[in-house]
């Protein structure tokens, strides 16, 4: 027997979307796999910043997600 | 015995008259506490959202600030925090050494910055964006940038708590 053990996401975990999500602050959407850090935990949906590495982490966008579209990349610890 | 009280119809003064000390006089607006001309530019009442222009909703009472610079923003190892905190010590001068100031100069500077950008995230409130101007620290002190912060506020009456911050390039 087999269980699975799912990691809880937290404030400041690195996560990636699952699907495609639509944009918070202009029209468009996320592609699957895009990645962000989750910037504030609302329970079963978490707000994501995407951020501009190029422009010393300028916020792109900051959609609020539900998180069985997210996926863990790097817990924050 | 205690005082009588009367306002005098043409300073509008409060005189209180005691029978042991005979009057002295206090402003009538020593008995507000808030009035509308004290604040430099207008605020939102708690019912109702801010707008852009406005100041930023019980921003003495801001929160979770520490928590954000000292484990996102001013991380040099987190994956997205990292590159902020590379721009707040390549253009400010600013590591996690100096926490404590950058901590102190946003919260001081929240209180008089007026709200740049609004954005309604119902139902869980609402993300207001106040551009603070930060002077820089050692070579970069003559520099004086403006740090974005978004402040979550997540009902109505709420404190703003911080969810991200970044100095401008």
């Amino acid at each position: 027997m087999t269980t699975t053990v799912k990691q809880i996401i937290g404030e400041h975990d690195v996560v990636a979307f699952t699907e495609t999500i639509p944009k918070a602050e202009s029209t468009g959407t996320w592609p699957a796999g895009t990645e962000g850090t989750v910037v504030s935990d609302f329970g079963d949906h978490k707000m994501v910043e995407i951020s501009d590495d190029e422009h010393y982490g300028a916020t792109l966008d900051m959609p609020i997600v539900p998180v069985d579209k997210l996926k863990l990349i790097t817990k924050y610890s | 015995m205690r005082p009588e009280i009367l306002v005098d119809p043409t300073t509008q003064l409060l005189l209180l008259a005691s029978p042991v000390s005979s009057h002295r006089t206090i402003p009538r607006r020593a008995y507000r506490s808030w009035h509308a001309s004290d604040r430099p530019i207008s605020m939102s009442p708690d019912a109702s959202p801010p707008v852009v222009g406005e100041l930023l909703p019980r921003a003495a009472n801001a929160f979770g600030l520490r928590y954000k610079l000292e484990t996102y923003s001013l991380d040099v190892k987190h994956k997205d925090g990292g590159p902020k905190a590379r721009g707040f010590e390549q253009i400010l001068g600013i590591t996690i050494d100096a926490i404590d100031y950058l901590e102190a100069q946003i919260l001081a500077r929240v209180l008089d910055t007026p709200i740049s950008e609004v954005r309604d995230n119902a139902p869980w409130g609402i993300k207001c964006v106040v551009e603070i101007p930060v002077r820089g620290r050692g070579e970069k002190s003559g520099r004086l940038v403006d740090v974005i912060t978004s402040w979550e506020i997540r009902h109505t009456g709420a404190a703003p708590r911080l969810v991200t911050a970044y100095p401008t390039s």
